[in-house]
């Protein structure tokens, strides 16, 4: 028994129940094969880094279980032939020797990530930016990048 | 005297740098907080190196498989210039 992540993202502009149908999916693979769901959230629809499959935004969820490594291989698999799924990605966590203990330590679902790109509009269509999908002045800006000042001069990269 | 014999260095400041994630015990490397590792990605999206940010090995190691897992889930750009956007 081990402990995975999986992140995956659902195409933006799919109807609530098919969302919610793929949900089930994925949840009932994980517990046919003896594994235990620890968190499933959804973080919402976000801006995409860059386009995916033609899309800007994308729902993104979060999973983490306990699970036997073949059914992870199974999850996978149904992720990959779903046509919704744009992407996704199982990072394992760690290995588990007493599976009860881990189950008895509650675990909070870990709170969504600040978006970077703040030009979201809420609307997959309401980008009216011309094609610079990723937003440079949110992501350059002062109050966006923090305190920098240690990292020094950048241009100093090229040199050597 | 050793020290006496050499010659004066130009004159640069050299600010010492620390790790981190080393400094701030709660402050760890995960690939689900872009925020955190957009600090540690040039304009472009490169990966800075570690002689410019003074992570320390350990750590880089970390920040390098962070940074490209967050790329391949679209939180982090891989890179910000498309050729055909000129």
């Amino acid at each position: 028994m081990r402990e995975y992540e999986t992140i995956y993202l659902l195409k933006p502009d799919i109807p609530a129940e098919q969302i919610s149908s793929i949900k089930d999916k994925v949840s009932s693979t994980i517990q046919k094969g003896e594994g235990h769901i620890l968190v499933h959230s959804e973080w919402g629809k976000r801006k995409l880094a860059y386009d995916v499959k033609k899309c800007r935004h994308a729902y993104y969820f979060f999973l983490q279980y306990l699970s036997p490594g073949p059914q992870v291989a199974e999850l996978e698999r149904i992720l990959k032939y779903d046509d919704n799924v744009l992407k996704f990605l199982t990072v394992k966590v760690a290995d588990l020797d007493d599976v009860q203990s881990r189950l008895a330590t509650p675990v909070e679902p870990p709170p969504p990530p600040e978006e970077l790109y703040s030009s979201f509009a809420g609307d997959s269509r309401g980008f009216g930016e011309g094609r610079s999908h990723y937003d440079r002045r949110s992501f350059e800006g002062p109050d966006s990048r923090g305190p920098l000042e240690d990292i020094g001069d950048i241009s100093d990269i090229e040199e050597d | 005297m050793i020290m006496e014999k050499r010659r004066p260095r130009k004159k640069t400041f050299m600010r010492r740098k620390v790790c981190r994630f080393c400094t701030d015990k709660n402050f760890s490397v995960e690939y689900r907080n872009p925020r955190l590792l957009s600090l540690f990605i040039t304009e472009r999206g490169k990966i800075i190196p570690r002689r410019i940010t003074g992570t320390c090995a350990f750590h880089q190691r970390q920040l390098t498989t962070a940074i490209k897992r967050a790329r391949m889930l679209a939180l982090l750009p891989y890179t910000t210039i498309h050729s055909n956007v000129g």
